[in-house]
């Protein structure tokens, strides 16, 4: 570990005096927060892939639990440990809209993998599809829409924004037909006066190399024969000269132009901040230290998977190494990317990050046999998705066993969380919020009603941990029958007070009635 | 005549299309009847006969396609000869339909970001690199596509990737930089940055492929102030640096000469100025920045108009570059790319010797096996998209001779090594034909260890037939897909499945009989079915991998612009293409695609009908054409 040793006047002397100014604020706000101040709140939503299996049963208490009396089954209870910070809300359903041409015929993909990722996410109609269920994003999804809105978030449109503002990272994001819609969690909001939706839709791909994360955000090695100042003052220069081209090829363009470009200015931004972490800036935060770097992960499947119209090309990493049936890529990078954003936060690079485990059309390989459950057809290996549709019992078993893996997975660093001290005083997650989420609430047959999510934080975040939220009084239709469910985005709506954003709605008409209560304060 | 013929017979087919998974242009407002498909019998006939033509800017046709029967290779008929303007309607001689063209959508004034590969060949070209720097971040671009999406932008990784490959290159020439790139004869630190002043006002325009204004100089040249407070030459590294990494390089302006918005807020349509148009013509034929002829002509204005234009797509088409980039093009378009991503099984490469067994070494063989062979056609042979579809040519080298044998070799001239390729025949017998049964491209629309119907019809259904979308898959998971799947009747409750069910064949059987499946692979899988005597990786076999013996016969459906035919194996099934016009046809319009860099929803386009009508059937008159044509470079204004 190597500690950051901030020499404010050697790094501001070795600046030209542009760059230094740029600098000081970020400077001041590093020390104000150094000094005592309070720490930033904090969100960190988290998709796993392909919901429960063989249904709720193996993830929500029983019948007899209480708000605050329950006992978690199989799949949800390797978060035991965390019950105390944790409110899991059983009764909110995933519900689709579109406002273009749907090429599926299913509403913005009502019960899919795809649709899920985006209803989910952004709360609002999507723009239309294209290709088999490539349901295109309508809106900017609720972390950036928070990021946006909230002033506490450190986003760019409030004074002091972090340096990253966000992150985006994935273990794996193989998807069926390679689309987009299962493989991105975060969106700005759609290109205006851009008619096309696929060319409309902005999404924020993750980065799936914790390498790549760690030398954008943390910065690498310097080079030898010059202090960091001064490369980081060169540099300076650079980016200065990058954002005026940029603004000026904003005077030539349509407007139909103005969002992608927007979109690189915002590029441009975090190359600076790269910089920055790179060859410059260190802090006197006391909670921040700069991690070790994390390994490089070679694909193990780099070929194309599946066939016909089931199929991805993009490359990963599985569960296991061939022939290395006792090392789990999979899980270390997924795990090191989410300790990567736990550093992130303690450094107060960013207050905003999303993760995800794989494409709600997951194509991470598992053994066939699996923690002691064989899929049926006695084979070796497979990727998750394909089979997760037969229904049987030994493939249900199976599914069920990696809902597992990727629940004490999560678990294991999200604990880390709570015994991180943050700057405060407190543990990271008392100032952090925690969505841990899936696409669809059962994996055989796509169900998208009850779906299960899980709320974490701490005592700063108004999370009411400790509770099993059972939603009553809704007008949608529960997995079981009958109604009293609501729909998903009520939880966003509920969410948003907490960073100190005021929404009354979100969505089309029959995705939101109004905030939940009983998740938060 | 040979044009004309070719868009009278597809213009038959968009209209009997019409009752394909998805709309086509269905609203003939000519008086015309319908053509007649053609049919043709026998075990290895092939389609022919009479046919409508059609010429004018926007005229559309039809006519009946011809019918013949008997021997193999056969095919003929006379063209008919119609006229047309506005997209109404044509009469052939052998029969009349109308059907109206769509008009291209005007493309608006845009950007349009290098792909990964242009931005690294941009970088080799600038600085005379020996190899191109390669990002691993591409910006949302999918690896192996076959045209840069036009509408990508730069996000934070990809960003962050071009600045870490910019300062490789940095690496890379800074024993170059003030002895070759930008050399200073002055010691004074205003003699240098004279020197730098001068250098970047040649430079900054090469890699922008347009003049600068005095600002952008001034900006870059604060860049080179903050580098030279160490030296010179890390002045001029830093100016290098911010170039490459810039929006000005990073995207292409297609903006037209800057005007001013209405009232209303709206910019006047507009073309593209000389230097946009240089590189446009750059980056398609070149791969990379305009050379310095283009440049000139952009200067001097030339290339503002047409034969401007046609003076420098004649020049560039004889350079050697271009006709590289032209044949990686042409790979593009039928995929060949993509069997750097396919694994095979190796019990398939089992007759190689066990050092050969390098699945990694085959693909970069095939790669350069169908290179060669698409070289060899286009620019050493007669130049004719038709002969890439028919030759029985192949390039091998020793690993190769051995995983395909019974070729015969000019000279009885056997490859005896693995680094150098020959020109062999294949086996008569094999009834192999061009680049469908090239290797490369059977390996890459295949699965591990067998054929895929499905990948290799779709496939040629898109690509070299150029029929409109077949619209969405259905749900696999559904209980009526899933019987399919089974090879069983969905509509039979408990129904036993129609066969064992245990090869590709059967497979595709119970995809064309039965619905939710049958719309779509029964126009799809015929295509690939011609194929199916040619295994995972290309092999010959005559058996398929359940043990029975292959038949490749087919009969298409109405809705393929063969429609009706029957023919029996590949050979019949490309020299319908032929002469069909098919082929030259769809060339067109895959061309016109990875020019504009956004792909043509519909076949019986009124722009791209115009262009087919007046290409040769060479790659020469293709590009040619296609990038002369107005819709190239007129633009939408847009909004404010």
């Amino acid at each position: 570990m190597i500690s950051y040793k901030f020499a404010r006047r050697s790094f501001l002397r070795g600046m030209g005096a542009g760059s230094a100014a740029l600098m000081v604020p970020l400077l001041r706000s590093i020390e104000a927060r150094a000094a005592g101040a309070a720490a930033p709140l904090r969100l960190l939503i988290i998709h796993h892939p392909l919901g429960t299996a063989s249904g709720l049963a193996n993830w929500r208490p029983n019948a007899s639990a209480t708000t605050t009396s329950f006992t978690l089954p199989v799949e949800s209870a390797p978060f035991a440990p965390l019950q105390k910070y944790m409110s899991m809300v059983d009764g909110v359903n995933c519900v689709t809209a579109t406002n273009g041409k749907d090429t599926t015929g299913n509403h913005g993909g009502q019960n899919t993998h795809e649709g899920g990722m985006v209803a989910l996410m952004t709360g609002v109609p999507t723009l239309g599809s294209v290709g088999q269920q490539d349901h295109c994003a309508g809106g900017a999804s609720i972390d950036q829409l928070l990021l946006q809105k909230s002033s506490v978030l450190g986003g760019s449109n409030f004074a002091s924004p972090t340096p990253f503002q966000s992150l985006q990272l994935a273990a794996d994001v193989r998807s069926d037909r390679d689309e987009k819609a299962p493989r991105v969690l975060s969106y700005l909001a759609p290109k205006s006066g851009v008619s096309d939706p696929d060319q409309a839709r902005q999404p924020l791909f993750p980065d799936t190399s914790p390498l790549n994360v760690y030398n954008r955000i943390f910065g690498g090695a310097l080079p030898t024969g010059m202090t960091g100042a001064q490369i980081l003052a060169q540099k300076e220069s650079v980016i200065t000269y990058l954002k005026a081209d940029l603004a000026r090829m904003q005077t030539l363009v349509p407007s139909s132009e103005k969002d992608r470009l927007s979109a690189h200015a915002q590029a441009i931004s975090q190359l600076e901040s790269s910089l920055q972490a790179m060859y410059g800036t260190t802090t006197t935060n006391p909670v921040c230290t700069k991690p070790t770097a994390p390994p490089s992960y070679s694909n193990t499947n780099g070929s194309t998977q599946g066939s016909g119209s089931v199929y991805t090309s993009l490359a990963g990493v599985d569960y296991y190494i061939p022939n290395q049936p006792t090392s789990h890529p999979h899980a270390d990078l997924g795990q090191n990317q989410l300790r990567l954003i736990k550093t992130a936060f303690l450094c107060d690079l960013c207050r905003v990050a999303t993760f995800m485990w794989s494409a709600g059309t997951n194509w991470v390989v598992f053994p066939g046999t699996f923690q002691g459950s064989s899929i049926a057809g006695n084979l070796q290996s497979t990727p998750h998705h394909p089979p997760s549709h037969a229904g049987d019992s030994a493939t249900n078993a199976w599914l069920n066993q990696i809902d597992q893996f990727y629940s004490v997975a999560t678990s294991t660093v999200l604990q880390e969380f709570a015994t991180t001290p943050d700057i405060d005083g407190n543990m990271l997650i008392d100032n952090t919020v925690i969505v841990y989420f899936t696409e669809v609430a059962r994996a055989s047959d796509h169900d998208q009603r009850n779906i299960p999510l899980l709320i974490f934080g701490g005592k700063n975040t108004k999370v009411k941990g400790g509770t099993y939220l059972k939603v009553t009084g809704g007008s949608l239709a529960p997995q079981s029958g009958g109604t009293g469910n609501r729909p998903f985005n009520d939880v966003w709506l509920a969410l948003a007070p907490v960073f100190g954003v005021t929404m009354s709605s979100l969505g089309a008409q029959s995705q939101y009635t109004g905030a939940l209560p009983g998740i938060f304060s | 005549m040979r044009a004309t013929f070719r868009l009278s017979v597809l213009a038959a087919a968009a209209l009997s299309a019409a009752a394909g998974c998805q709309g086509h242009i269905s609203d003939p407002t000519g008086s015309g009847n319908p053509g007649t498909a053609g049919s043709s019998s026998g075990s290895a006939g092939t389609s022919g006969g009479t046919a409508g033509s059609s010429s004018g800017s926007a005229g559309t046709s039809g006519g009946t396609a011809g019918s013949s029967s008997g021997s193999a290779g056969t095919s003929g008929g006379t063209a008919g000869s119609s006229s047309g303007s506005g997209g109404t309607s044509a009469t052939g001689t052998g029969g009349s339909t109308a059907t109206a063209c769509t008009p291209i959508t005007p493309l608006p004034r845009r950007l349009w970001r290098l792909s990964v590969e242009q931005w690294g060949a941009a970088v080799q070209t600038l600085l005379g690199l020996t190899t191109a720097p390669v990002l691993s971040s591409r910006g949302g671009e999918q690896a192996f596509a076959f045209f840069s999406d036009a509408s990508l932008g730069v996000d934070n990784p990809m960003q962050f990737d071009m600045y870490t490959q910019a300062e490789t290159v940095l690496t890379t020439i800074d024993s170059t930089v003030t002895t070759t790139i930008a050399p200073c004869t002055g010691t004074t630190a205003t003699a240098q940055t004279t020197c730098a002043n001068t250098w970047v006002s040649a430079f900054a325009p090469k890699a922008y492929r347009r003049t600068l204004d005095a600002s952008e100089v001034t900006n870059l040249m604060k860049v080179y102030a903050q580098g030279a407070m160490q030296d010179y030459k890390t002045g001029i590294k830093l100016m290098i640096e911010a170039i490459i990494i810039s929006p000005s390089f990073i995207y292409r302006t297609e903006l037209g000469a800057p005007s001013t918005a209405d009232a209303s807020g709206k910019y006047p349509d507009t073309t593209l100025t000389p230097y946009e148009v240089a590189s446009q013509l750059a980056f398609t034929l070149l791969g990379t920045l305009p050379d310095a002829a283009l440049t000139a002509a952009a200067a001097n204005g030339s290339l503002g108009t047409a034969s401007g234009i046609q003076t420098q797509i004649n020049r560039l088409l004889a350079l050697p570059a271009v006709q590289a980039n032209l044949t990686n093009i042409v790979l593009g378009w039928f995929n060949i790319s993509q069997l750097f991503s396919k694994t095979k099984d190796t019990a398939l490469i089992s007759a190689l010797s066990a050092s050969e067994q390098d699945l990694t070494g085959i693909e970069s063989d095939l790669f350069t096996s169908t290179q060669q062979y698409v070289n060899g056609v286009l620019w050493s042979g007669s130049g004719k998209i038709d002969d890439l579809m028919t030759s029985q040519t192949v390039y091998v080298n020793q690993r190769l001779a051995t995983l395909y044998p019974g070729l015969t070799y000019a000279a009885g001239k056997a490859p005896t090594s693995d680094s150098t390729f020959v020109a062999a025949t294949w086996p008569a017998s094999q009834g192999r034909s061009g680049i469908l049964t090239q290797p490369s491209y059977l390996w890459s629309a295949s699965d591990p260890a067998a054929n895929s119907i499905v990948k290799r019809g779709k496939g040629i259904h898109d690509n070299v037939m150029c029929q409109d979308s077949l619209g969405s898959p259905v749900d696999l998971s559904t209980p009526m897909a899933m019987a399919v799947i089974a090879c069983t009747n969905p509509s039979v409750a408990g129904a036993a499945p129609d066969s064992t069910c245990d090869s590709e064949i059967l497979k595709s059987d119970a995809r064309m009989a039965y619905q939710p499946c049958k719309t779509c692979h029964s126009q799809m899988d015929p295509y690939s079915r011609v194929l199916q005597n040619f295994g995972p990786i290309g092999n010959y076999r005559t058996l398929d991998e359940a043990g029975r013996p292959i038949d490749p016969s087919v009969t298409f459906v109405p809705s393929s612009p063969l429609a009706g035919t029957s023919l029996t194996g590949v050979q019949a099934f490309t020299a319908a293409l032929v002469s069909s016009g098919v082929i030259d046809g769809c060339s067109v319009q895959q061309m016109a695609n990875y020019a504009m860099g956004a792909e043509l929803q519909k076949y019986n386009t009124c722009e791209i009908n115009t262009v087919r009508a007046m290409t040769d059937g060479t790659v020469k008159s293709l590009f040619s054409n296609v990038l002369l044509a107005s819709f190239m470079r007129a633009r939408t204004g847009g909004t404010k």
